[in-house]
């Protein structure tokens, strides 16, 4: 197919969002997308920020009608946000909070008020070959990895996934999700399945469990919740009651069994996994109470095996190698065994080792340093540990250097300094080495 | 002594416990902010202390709520809304 339609067909006057509660018609949506498209800027590029989820999907869908790309960074660090400006020269920026601090970028705020547009309008075409969004993955010399997304690829997943997890028959479906937009996983799932498989979306973001609460008494039933196994987990540990939700998707980082029994059993509820990564996005699913065997989407071929394990699709223009441990177990099935030991995974943030010592090692005044991930039965230390070397600097100094490149999840709580790094004969450093300069400490 | 009132010092201690920070809880300035440069928490952090308020105060903390930037400010702030509404 050369082109899909921005939104599958649905009745017109069926319900897409809710934008600050009040309901939003799919023609309704038509018209915001097209009145907002009149007044983007001509560019290539956007950067959309909006908190609003319903004003992220009408920025993100007036761009695709303009045949812009939609940037979705890495994290909103100026350092990351500069970087991005520069691989991508006049990329502008769409925003719906007032108080935006100066990001170096032309800013376009989004109207308190779209112009009314009386005509009945046609659904959009959108080519298939173009790229809708850009996402990043973290490269290991600081600049963040560029993977460009095809409207194709981001149609097929989204139906795909929906296929697999939201029966066709289901009447109504509401989605609340916790997790941004911009993310790759909150793209494809809270805005990708309702434009292209079904489900109408809370603009809202909630993030503490009560905020959860409220968005999903707000919304009419089947509730889906989208979110990460964080916000589950503060989810069932609260005393907050929750409305009826028939089906939590969660991503982002490994769900452990148990928490996926006890937010079943306390939610009354049914807990989907996705399996995904950046350059390839939603891969697979499980349901983690029933089985440890993920199940590939429709359109997904896995070869390969253990550390060499690729991914073909017939929307992949090429095989996408994966950054995890596979036990290939054929016929579309594959079980997980481990994570590569570059990738770290703080609160369902991911980054890699590499980047963060390049980081760390890059700021002025230090000698050597490394970060170290502490043992995982290591309840005192929940974040990861920086060993360094540096006579001038304090830690204070070394979290502001790295504050301004990096999430604040992968600063280092604590930093320990050290007369020297335990290098072998040939410079390199070993996490068992490591290990032993850790437990001199406790 | 960072002159903390006793509520002040009794919060400082839920959050240095279960936050694993490396300060010790009488050192936590009460007006330095919590967030970023100064005591450099997190959205991690902020679930966590979130979840710990609503076990030992019964209270449960919103983020639509207008003055969440304020409440989560500093120590001051914080213990100031706990007591206010547990």
């Amino acid at each position: 197919m050369n082109s899909y339609p921005l939104i599958r067909c649905q009745p017109r006057d069926s319900i897409l969002g809710w934008d600050d509660g009040k309901h939003v018609s799919v023609d309704q949506f038509l018209a915001d997308t097209f009145s907002l498209s009149q007044i983007l800027p001509n560019a290539t590029w956007i950067l959309n920020l909006c908190d609003n989820r319903y004003r992220f999907l009408v920025g993100f869908a007036a761009a695709l009608i303009k045949r812009q790309t939609n940037i979705l960074p890495p994290n909103k660090t100026s350092k990351a946000l500069q970087s991005i400006a520069s691989q991508f020269p006049e990329t502008y920026c769409l925003t719906d909070i007032e108080s935006q601090e100066n990001l170096g970028l032309p800013v376009l705020q989004y109207p308190s008020e779209l112009k009314p547009v009386s005509k009945i309008l046609d659904i959009p075409e959108i080519a298939a070959s173009h790229v809708a969004a850009i996402a990043f993955t973290s490269g290991s010399t600081g600049t963040p990895q560029p993977h460009l997304k095809r409207w194709d690829s981001m149609v097929r997943i989204a139906r795909n996934t929906g296929h697999r997890l939201i029966p066709e028959n289901t009447k109504e479906v509401s989605i609340v999700a916790t997790v941004p937009p911009q993310h790759m996983y909150g793209l494809e799932t809270s805005i990708m399945l309702p434009l292209q498989h079904k489900g109408a979306l809370h603009g809202g973001r909630p993030f503490f469990p009560i905020d959860i609460r409220d968005a999903l008494e707000t919304i009419p039933p089947d509730r889906i919740l989208i979110t990460t196994p964080m916000h589950l987990k503060a989810c069932i540990e609260s005393s907050v009651k929750f409305p009826k939700i028939s089906l939590v998707i969660s991503a982002t980082a490994p769900l452990s069994r148990k928490l996926a029994e006890n937010a079943e059993r306390l939610l009354d509820t049914q807990i989907f996994e996705i399996y995904g990564c950046t350059e390839a996005g939603s891969l697979a699913t499980r349901q983690t109470t029933k089985s440890n065997v993920w199940k590939l989407l429709n359109e997904i071929n896995l070869t390969g095996n253990n550390d060499q394990c690729y991914i073909e699709a017939t929307y992949l223009p090429e095989p996408i190698k994966l950054p995890d441990i596979i036990k290939n177990c054929e016929n579309g099935l594959f079980e997980l065994q481990g994570r590569s030991a570059d990738l770290i995974n703080i609160g369902g943030k991911r980054a890699s080792l590499r980047e963060l010592n390049y980081h760390l090692n890059e700021i002025k005044k230090v000698e050597d340093g490394a970060y170290f991930v502490p043992p995982q039965n290591d309840h005192d230390h929940k974040r990861l540990i920086a060993f360094v070397v540096a006579n001038e600097l304090r830690e204070e100094d070394i979290l502001q250097a790295l504050r301004q490149y990096l999430d604040p999840v992968f600063l280092p709580r604590p930093i320990y300094f050290v007369d020297h790094l335990p290098r072998n004969s040939s410079g390199k450093l070993t996490r068992e080495s490591l290990l032993e300069t850790f437990s001199q400490y406790f | 002594m960072a002159g903390l009132t006793a509520f002040e010092l009794e919060v400082a201690y839920l959050m240095v416990e279960n936050l694993n920070l490396s300060v010790s809880p009488e050192d936590v300035e009460p007006n330095k902010p919590l967030f970023e440069n100064g005591l450099g928490l997190d959205s991690i952090d902020a679930l966590e202390l979130s979840l710990a308020i609503s076990q030992r105060y019964g209270l449960e903390i919103r983020s639509d709520d207008k003055n969440i930037k304020q409440l989560f400010f500093s120590l001051r702030n914080l213990s100031k809304y706990i007591q206010e509404n547990k």
